[in-house]
Parts: structure tokens; sequence; C-alpha cells
């Protein structure tokens, strides 16, 4: 247990400092999430696994899943992403990562485990500047940044009341902020910076439910339901001059999302999963400018898998992966022309050696947008990396003595 | 030990893709401008501005003035600080011990350490002061003095000084008297007086007792070539005022009161800066004469921007308030000058102070004269002065 917190210390303070990227260049506005759940099994899936079981992972993207894993486990899961944004003949070079997602399940008894965490829900990352040309003036410039997160605490009971059912159900602690600094500036010691700071804090609590079943042992059914976030929403607005600063608050509800799929065993170790959730259109508070593009979030998913063997050789005893998804962003741009991503992905594991645990990983290539409809198309590379380790609780005690 | 390896080296491998991967991120500013410019990204900067106010008035505020403690004396004119009169002290104690000698002459050496132009003359009278002076006094007007000038060897009255002429002899029977114990000696001194206007004008000038050494002398030359020096103990040089241009001075001394208005900046404006802005004409500048230059006087001017407590030109608040700005300036060149005003404007905007106008001054008002002349407003748009704001109005971020 002692190893299994040091691992999960350093891999944070490891990767911590790194700071969070969006998620695309799209993510520039919180009115919805486009932010998949999962460890890298389910990114190599398709983010299509709502209906997998997993007994390995404590990130999954059905909670309900974490009622079969036996052991404390601690899952860490990164995404990196490396792009290329285009727009008329512009080229922005982009890279990306985020807070890593990490949850630890810990089974009470057999069938009942209760897991914590932290998941980010929303990062939104903006860095561009103008250049100010005034008359008798040094060159000049207007410099915005976007600094966002928000984030989920998770805390899931996972119940397997019979053998073929997995249900559970989470309390959710959402914070986080979003930040929009615009600074104007001359390349003139003697001329002041003029800066504004708009902040927005987030919080508020919200629910979520899910249900895993083996209908058949080659048929499997998942439902997770994410509840509506009702945001607190404290605004404040800071600027060089105090005079102007404001403050005030206000409320924003997420929609509740819900994702459904299933999983089919048709040959041997392999398996097919789909899935399909979506998010209503959210009330644009906040964010009035959206008004009249805010849309449905979807996302469909496939995956097909050849699960890890236990004989062979090396390639027979790893996992292959391959997914497909594609997703409607929650707002348009511009107005009538949706958001649109696709990706394939693939994917594979390494056992930890002397332990249950894995190192999944997963590559996924695809674009969200495209110039013809949405003038701004970016086209990204993704890297997903979880690492899971799992001790029985046992183990303890064991080496106490 | 093995289990450990293992299991950190998918950390370390993780840490250092993030990493990374963070450090090849191009600017986004050209990729996000259709986000941005649509408002679909809403912050959006308040427009960035420059305010021109080409000020309400420029007045000049004189000050009657003089430097009693200049290190230099001079004698004419320079870019219209004229030198009118000098005035001496000597001391007599030299004289003690000689009582029963004869004088054979007398000479009134005055140390000129340069002239303007080596062509230049000028005709003066010495003439004994009928009133004592102080270095430390303000002294703008000649002061009383014996109308009939002190005459030379040869009773000649009036004397030409010029590059090649600095020594001028006394009557030696006026010194004679004074061994003798018959006549008094010039108490309060002489005065060195201009005995009519040149036909050009220029400079001589000479060092001041205050320099320390070679101050100006009476020379007294017995028979048998005794020689007695009585030393000047206190000079002046006393200046008229004849700026004809927009000028800040020292010495004499001008300061220059700009009023402007700022009515045209918006209420909610956040200023990034504002200035002081005009024209320097360097014809007109005087820095440092050449004497001065050979001393080792610096040729900047040092000003010292204020804004005045009173702008009523009769109340004397106008003459003291809060230091705006000081530095260096160079004034024989024409120059396009910004004088920042820091949080002034600022302060002037939110209220918090009270637009009294600024002023400008010499910060050596009392040791230097220097002249800092500048384009008036009857002078075309790219020379004449104003005051610049640059600001930049409240971002719009949209929102609820």
């Amino acid at each position: 247990m002692r190893a299994l917190v040091l691992r999960a210390a350093a891999i944070l303070f490891l990767i911590a400092p790194c700071g969070a990227r969006a998620q695309s260049i799209y993510g520039m506005n919180y009115i919805g999430e486009a932010i998949h759940k999962g460890s890298s099994r389910h990114q190599a899936l398709g983010y299509s696994a709502v209906a997998v079981q997993d007994t390995s992972n404590s990130v999954t993207p059905n909670p309900a899943s974490t009622a079969d894993l036996t052991m404390v486990t601690l899952t860490v899961q990164q995404v990196v992403s490396a792009s290329r944004v285009y727009y008329l003949d512009y080229l922005s070079k982009q890279t990306r990562y985020q807070v890593p997602a990490f949850t630890a399940s810990f089974p009470f008894r057999e069938g009942l485990v209760v897991t914590a965490g932290y998941r980010t829900r929303y990062c939104g990352r903006a860095d561009f500047a103008y250049q100010l040309d005034i008359e008798g003036a040094p060159t000049g410039f207007q410099n915005y940044k976007l600094d966002s997160n928000l984030y989920t605490i998770p805390v899931i009971v996972a119940w397997r009341p019979l053998s073929t059912l997995r249900i559970a159900g989470e309390a959710q602690f959402n914070f986080g902020s979003i930040i929009d600094r615009v600074n104007v500036w001359f390349d003139d010691l003697n001329y002041r910076n003029v800066d504004t700071k708009r902040m927005r804090t987030y919080s508020g609590p919200s629910w979520g439910a899910a249900l895993l079943w083996e209908a058949h042992p080659r048929l499997w059914l998942g439902l997770n339901i994410d509840g509506a976030v009702g945001y607190d929403v404290r605004e404040t607005l800071e600027n060089t001059a105090s005079v102007l600063d404001t403050s005030f608050t206000y409320g924003y509800t997420l929609p509740l999302a819900w994702d459904a799929g299933l999983a089919v065993n048709p040959l041997g170790r392999w398996w097919l999963s789909a899935s399909y959730s979506m998010r209503s259109a959210a009330d644009p508070v906040g964010y009035s400018q959206l008004e009249g593009s805010v849309v449905d979030e979807r996302h469909i998913g496939f995956g097909i898998e050849r699960r890890a063997g236990i004989e062979g050789n090396v390639l027979a005893r790893i996992p292959l992966r391959l997914g497909f998804y594609t997703d409607i962003w929650n707002y348009q741009f511009p107005a009538g022309h949706d958001v649109r991503s696709t990706f394939l992905t693939l994917g594979s594991a390494i056992p930890m050696k002397n332990s249950t645990g894995a190192i999944d990983f997963t590559l996924e290539f695809g674009r969200v947008g495209s110039k013809t409809e949405n003038f701004v198309q970016e086209n990204i590379f993704k890297l997903g990396l979880s690492f899971s380790v799992a001790e029985p609780w046992s183990r303890r005690s064991t080496e106490k003595h | 030990m093995k289990r450990i390896y293992s299991s950190y080296v998918p950390a370390i491998v993780a840490a250092v893709l993030a990493l990374s991967a963070g450090c090849g991120t191009d600017a986004e500013g050209p990729v996000t401008v259709p986000f941005h410019e649509s408002g679909w990204y809403s912050p959006q900067a308040g427009d960035t501005e420059r305010y021109v106010d080409t000020l309400r008035s420029i007045s000049t505020i004189k000050i009657p003035f003089g430097i009693g403690h200049s290190s230099t004396l001079k004698l004419g004119e320079i870019k219209g600080i004229v030198y009118t009169t000098l005035l001496m002290q000597f001391s007599y104690d030299s004289l003690a011990g000689f009582e029963d000698m004869t004088v054979d002459s007398v000479i009134l050496d005055l140390p000129v350490i340069t002239v303007q132009d080596t062509l230049f003359h000028l005709g003066v009278t010495f003439n004994e002061l009928l009133e004592g002076f102080s270095e430390d006094d303000t002294i703008t007007a000649p002061l009383a003095f014996d109308p009939d000038p002190i005459p030379g060897a040869h009773g000649e009255t009036v004397r030409d000084i010029s590059f090649e002429r600095t020594e001028f002899s006394i009557d030696k029977t006026i010194v004679q008297g004074w061994v003798d114990g018959t006549s008094d000696t010039w108490p309060f001194g002489i005065s060195i007086n201009w005995a009519g206007d040149p036909d050009t004008l220029g400079l001589i000038e000479m060092y001041s007792q205050n320099f320390g050494r070679n101050p100006p002398l009476i020379r007294v030359i017995f028979d048998g070539g005794a020689e007695v020096n009585l030393p000047a103990i206190a000079d002046y040089a006393i200046t008229s005022d004849q700026i004809t241009v927009l000028a800040a001075a020292g010495g004499v001394a001008r300061r220059l009161f700009f009023e402007f208005d700022l009515d045209g900046v918006p209420e909610l404006a956040t200023l990034h800066y504002s200035a002081l802005v005009f024209h320097t004409d360097g014809s007109a500048g005087l820095g440092a004469t050449y004497g001065e230059q050979l001393l080792g006087l610096s040729t900047d001017f040092s000003y010292y921007l204020y804004a005045p407590d009173s702008s009523d030109p009769d109340d004397p608040g106008i003459l003291k308030g809060t230091g705006v700005s000081a530095n260096l300036l160079p004034v024989n060149i024409d120059a396009k000058i910004k004088i920042p005003l820091g949080l002034y404007t600022i302060d002037v905007l939110n209220g918090t102070r009270v637009n009294h106008g600024l002023v400008l001054q010499s910060d050596l008002e009392s040791t230097r004269y220097q002249i800092l002349a500048l384009f008036d407003q009857a002078a075309g748009d790219s020379l004449r002065p104003y005051i610049e704001v640059i600001y930049t109005m409240p971002t719009e971020f949209g929102g609820k």
C-alpha cells in the first residue's frame, strides 16, 4: 500500500506542474464539456466502453464497473495532444495536456467498492495577441489569455447486488474557475499596462448513477447518467482602474448527460462495443454571445477489442484495441454550423509485473471542425496513457510483520 | 526492487512526455481571429486612443532673481540674458604696513576666462558703490553708485574690455590717499557698468571670487617694486531678462505655466501614458556658456515640472506645488521632448487632484543661467506644445 501511494505521489508531482491545456482550440467557451471519461483502455475503444466490464481500472466511463475491483486500485490517466490548427493560410502548432484524472478504489467487501478521485470537466486555454498602431505611441499590443479548469471530485459507491448486475451512485463535488485576462501594453516602460481580469469561480454539487448489466455472457449493457450540475458562479472583474471593478453572482446549470451502450462478444476474445451519449443544450448563461448557437452535445463511439490472453507469445498476451468516435460539440461555429470531431483510436496495454495493474496506452488521430464548415480546422494527434496499480487490503498488515 | 522499478518507469515516461509536449506550442494569434472577431470568444479589449490637448494657454512667470554665488562673472548678453552690472567688494587688509610708501601704479585686474567673440568689446565705467550688497541677496537692479566714474591713470573714465584687455589702471592718487589715511577706501566696493550699448552684443566671462582662485583684484605697485593685491571678497553679476522666446530659464528667472483641459478624455478611460510634449528651439536655448563649459559645467538643462497649488498668477501658490517630473534635457538642439506625467493625469482624471495646470522651471534656478526655449502655440501643428494622453477604454466581456 505504501508503494502504491508513493507511485501516485510521484506521478502527480511530476505531471501536475505541467498545468492543463485546452482539449481543443474550440474549447474557449464553457457551456458544455466536450471531454470524455475513461482510462486509456476506453479511449482506445473510441470512448464506446460504457458497457465494457473493467476489472483493473479505477478510472472508467461507467462507475458501476468499479464494483468488479477486488483490490485497492489506483488509476492515473493523462492525455497529451499535438495538433495543427488551420485558418485560411495560417497554421498554428499546438500541444495540450491537462491535469491527469486519477481515482482510487477501495473494495470494502466483494462487490462493494468506494471510489474517489479527481476528474477534469473542462479546461480551456487561449493566448493570443494583436498589435496596436497608435499615432505618436510606441508599438502596442492587446493580449488575450484564457485560463480555466473546472473539475470534479467524485465519490462513488459501486455495488454488485447480483452476479450479473452492477450499479453505482455518485456524488460529485464540482469546482473550478475560468479566468479571462486582457492586457493592453506598449513596448515602452513609461507606458503603464492596462489589465483586466474576469474571474468566474464555479462550485456546485451534482449526482450520478450508473448501471452495468450482464444480459448474457456475450452481451453487456451499460448506462451512465451524469446529473445536472447546478453551479453557483461568482464573477469578479478586476481592472487596473479599480473603480471599474465589479463582483456579482449568478447560477448556471449544466444539463444532465447520459451515456448508453452495449458490448458484444461475438467470438473468443473479441469484443465489440458501441455507445451513444448526449447532453442537452445548455442555457448559455454567462455566454450570451452564444445565444442561438447552443446545441445538444452528442457522442457516438465504436470499438473492437481483442482482450489479453494468458498464453502464447507477447502479442497474444496483450490486448489490441481499435475505435472510432464522432462528437457534435455543444455549440456551433458560426451559428448554424455544427462543430464535429472525428477520431480513429488504437491502443494496447502492458501488464504490470507482480501486479494486477496495467499500463494502457492509446493513439488517436482525428480532427475537430473543418475549414469549409467552421473556417477553423484542428488536426489532432493524441497520446493517452493510463497507469493502474492494485494491491489487496491485506498486503499492508502482512508486510508489517 | 524489481517491482518498484517497473512501477516508476511509466511514471517517468509520462512526465517526460507531458513536459516535452508543452515546449512546442505556437502563438495562437492568427488562428483565433475568427473566434474573437465574431465575438464567439467574447472578451474584447476597449479601444485604445490617443488624446491631444493643444493647451488652453502658456504663460510666463517671471521671478525677480539673481545669482550671487556664481563661480563666474559675466558682462554682455547671451540668448536674451543681459549681464548689465558687476559688483565687487575688496579686502583692504593687505595695505597695513605700507603706510609710508609711495604708490607707483594701481591696476584693476579682471580675470577674464573667455570672450564669446574675440572681436567683441564693451565700454564700461567703474563707479564707487554707495550702498553695500551681499552675495546672498537677490539683486535685480543696479545699486546706487557715484555717478562720477573712477578715473584711470590718465584720467580716462570709459574703459574698453575685450579679449586682449583685462587690466585697467586706476588713478594712483586714490589709493595713495588710502595708504596715507587721508581718504577712505571704497567701503561698499565698486560697480562696473556699461558705458553704452555696443554695436554688437557678446559676452565676457571672468572668474568670480567664488571660483576659489584667481579672483578679481586691485593690484597696488609701490615705488621700489613692492606689490600688494586687494582681492575681491564678494562679487555679483546683475542680469536683466530680455529673452524674447517662450522659455523657462534659470538665474533670471522665468517659468512656464501650461494650462490645459482633459475633458476630452472619457470618464471610463484607463491611462497608459500622458506627457507634456514640446519642441525645443535649439537656437534660443542655453545650456552653458563657453566659459562655463571650460570650467566643466554641464550643458544639459535640469528641469523640474510641478503641479502648482494654485492657477492664479497672483497667488504665491503658483510658485510651489507637487513635483511631477525632474530630469535633464538637451537645450542646444531642436528636439521633440516628452515629459511623462506619471500619476498626475490619472489623479486629475479620477478627481483626487485639481487641475491647476503645470509649471516648468529650471531645477538650477538659483545657481545656473540656463534657457530651455520651445516653440510656442503659434508654431505649426508639428512644433507646438500639447498634452498627450494614451488610454484604453474598459474591456467588454459580454457575459451574463
